[in-house]
């Protein structure tokens, strides 16, 4: 593979023109040369600036206009012990992270995370994550191409963010397995838990489904990662959900390819003691297809009630639901149907307090996203009507509810409006 | 000269010189594209594939398209590429290794691809493959995931019916 690196003098002064073919010494070589070797090799795989340019970077607002390359559409955000709200940037070849101290109006310097370019490998559904614990350790992950197509990598910092660790892969078998839908979830005890979709045990024999794996990240020294396989019929292309029951431990609610390619929702409990994990189905809305959905699911855990939210087209009902289980989901409410079935409603969230619930998600008419949010008072059990409370009229992200004390935001990025923490009043 | 003001002619040349023009690359599809590809295949039947190079599901569907498009010449196939256009290049190379490069190719060239989606049907979320099949008359069915052959041949023979007399 041949290394191009594109010279922007803005960012990079102190850089000269430079090639550099596969692993050997970067050659300084004349314009002309540098033009018929391009000419000859034919060839342009990368395009970057390599150099370490976050010394030129300052804060600025919620539009990233002072971000090298304006930023990027699948932003996570999290509130950190500090109040601050963290936030994860991925660009096409660099990943950011910043905070807020006034609620979303503006941002830190970004600190870059990879000095070195990669084709950062994100989307809606495999998204980068953050997390920040009780000691105030940040914790980030992100896909990127490396030697497979795709690849999770994490970096940590201990210094309240101002350096991250060199990102490393997430999984044990990176070089040889994708690895992609990493989900960071930090659980009551203060343990960071990271679930990530893992194609080391795909065969041709074995083709539908695939692999979750995940590990806890709370070594502090260098970390020795052993993953630990739950399941092996997860549909690919839809993220995890995950929440803590009352025991801290992880609870995932995902889609499953169910026998006779149904691909319904189930839940996965893990359980101390490295007993084997739990599974069961959830929904049965009879989805049978071979495609991809793009679309994950969302769950919460409050007062022992689970509360989830999916999207299915199956053949019993199509649209988003809503449902709830008071006995740790073994059985779950009739599904409750929201958003407005002609404005193609999608990609819900879901957060408690409590027994108030609160469901967000996002509508589109053609032209315009709105962003809706529905409450409860009481569990679940009855609603108050959705309200729409933002639009966007170009591309969107996800709408992400986030909790801070007693406040509740909706996290949204949108390209033209640039991102938005929405207080759930 | 400064190589910030050459790169546009540089990754012309470049561009051109990595593809044989035998294989067209898939064309740019933009707001207003779904009603282009309507007009100029007036008229006449065809079926539209729209998949992804990450949509492991439309790969399993390529060798069975590959087969139905060397089988039944009389069927007008076009696919549309749910990738961003800078995949351009893996997307060509998945046409070409299922020989699927010589028909006519689109791929997404907006990045507001919820846009292009609701453009090409209002009622589909977005998920992969999704198949549609018009009849003359562009009269469409539209149907999510992988078709086996028996529902490919279904739809053929319910579009390509002559019509009454």
């Amino acid at each position: 593979m041949i290394y191009f690196y594109m010279i922007d003098s803005s960012d990079c002064p102190f850089i000269t023109q430079v090639v550099r073919f596969h692993n050997s010494t970067p050659l300084k070589i004349s314009f002309g040369q540098l033009l018929g070797r391009l000419l000859l090799i034919s060839a342009l795989t990368l395009i970057a600036c390599s150099h370490d340019n976050q010394g030129h970077l300052k804060a600025g607002t919620s539009d990233y206009s002072h971000y090298p390359a304006g930023g990027g559409l699948f932003v996570t955000a999290a509130f950190g012990p500090d109040h601050r709200l963290w936030r994860v940037v991925p660009e096409k070849q660099h990943v950011y992270v910043d905070y807020s101290t006034d609620l979303g109006k503006t941002f830190s310097a970004p600190v870059l995370i990879n000095t070195k370019a990669q084709p950062i490998k994100v989307s809606g559904e495999s998204r980068p994550g953050i997390v920040v614990d009780s000691s105030g350790r940040i914790t980030i992950i992100y896909a990127a191409k490396d030697a497979q197509p795709v690849t999770v990598y994490f970096s940590v910092s201990d210094d309240n963010g101002r350096s991250f660790s060199t990102p490393a892969p997430l999984s044990d078998k990176a070089a040889e397995a994708n690895s992609f839908q990493g989900r960071l979830a930090l659980s009551p005890s203060g343990q960071t838990y990271v679930f990530w979709h893992d194609e080391r045990d795909r065969t041709e024999l074995r083709p539908r489904g695939n692999a979750i794996y995940y590990t806890t990240m709370d070594d502090r020294s260098d970390v020795n990662f052993s993953a630990q396989k739950l399941s092996d019929s997860v549909c690919d292309c839809c993220r995890v959900a995950a929440a803590f029951d009352a025991d801290t431990l992880p609870v995932l609610f995902t889609r499953f390819i169910y026998p006779g390619g149904i691909r319904d929702h189930g839940l996965i409990k893990i359980q101390a003691d490295d007993n084997a994990p739990l599974a069961s189905r959830a929904t049965f809305d009879d989805w049978k297809i071979e495609a991809c959905p793009d679309h994950g699911p969302a769950i919460v855990i409050s007062d022992n009630n689970y509360h989830i939210a999916w999207f299915t087209q199956g053949n019993k009902r199509q649209g988003l639901f809503y449902a709830y289980s008071s006995d740790r989901g073994q059985h779950f409410s009739p599904p409750l149907s929201f958003g407005n079935p002609d404005k193609l409603p999608s990609h819900p969230d879901i957060l408690a307090k409590g027994k108030h619930i609160m469901l967000t998600w996002t509508e589109f008419d053609g032209s315009e996203t709105q962003l809706l949010l529905m409450q409860s008072n009481d569990g679940g059990r009855t609603w108050l009507p959705a309200k729409s409370i933002a639009t966007s009229t170009e591309e969107v992200d996800f709408p992400f509810l986030l909790s801070n004390n007693n406040d509740t935001f909706v996290s949204w990025n949108s390209k033209n409006e640039g991102y938005r923490l929405l207080p759930v009043n | 000269m400064h190589l910030k003001k050459l790169f546009p002619y540089l990754l012309f040349a470049l561009l051109a010189s990595l593809h044989s023009p035998a294989q067209a690359e898939p064309s740019a599809f933009t707001s207003g594209s779904y009603q282009q590809l309507l007009a100029s295949n007036a008229n006449q039947p065809f079926m539209l594939v729209i998949w992804s190079i990450n949509c492991s599901s439309c790969l399993k569907d390529m060798e069975l398209l590959s087969k139905l498009h060397k089988s039944r010449p009389d069927l007008k196939m076009i696919m549309l590429a749910a990738d961003e256009l800078s995949a351009i290049d893996q997307v060509q190379q998945i046409l070409e290794k299922n020989h699927l490069a010589d028909i006519e190719n689109w791929i997404y060239a907006d990045e507001n691809t919820q846009k292009l989606q609701f453009e090409i049907d209002p009622k589909w979320y977005g998920e992969l493959p999704r198949t549609y099949f018009f009849d003359k008359a562009h009269q469409r069915t539209g149907i999510s995931g992988v078709l086996s052959k028996q529902d490919y041949d279904e739809m053929f023979a319910k579009i390509l019916k002559p019509e009454p007399k």
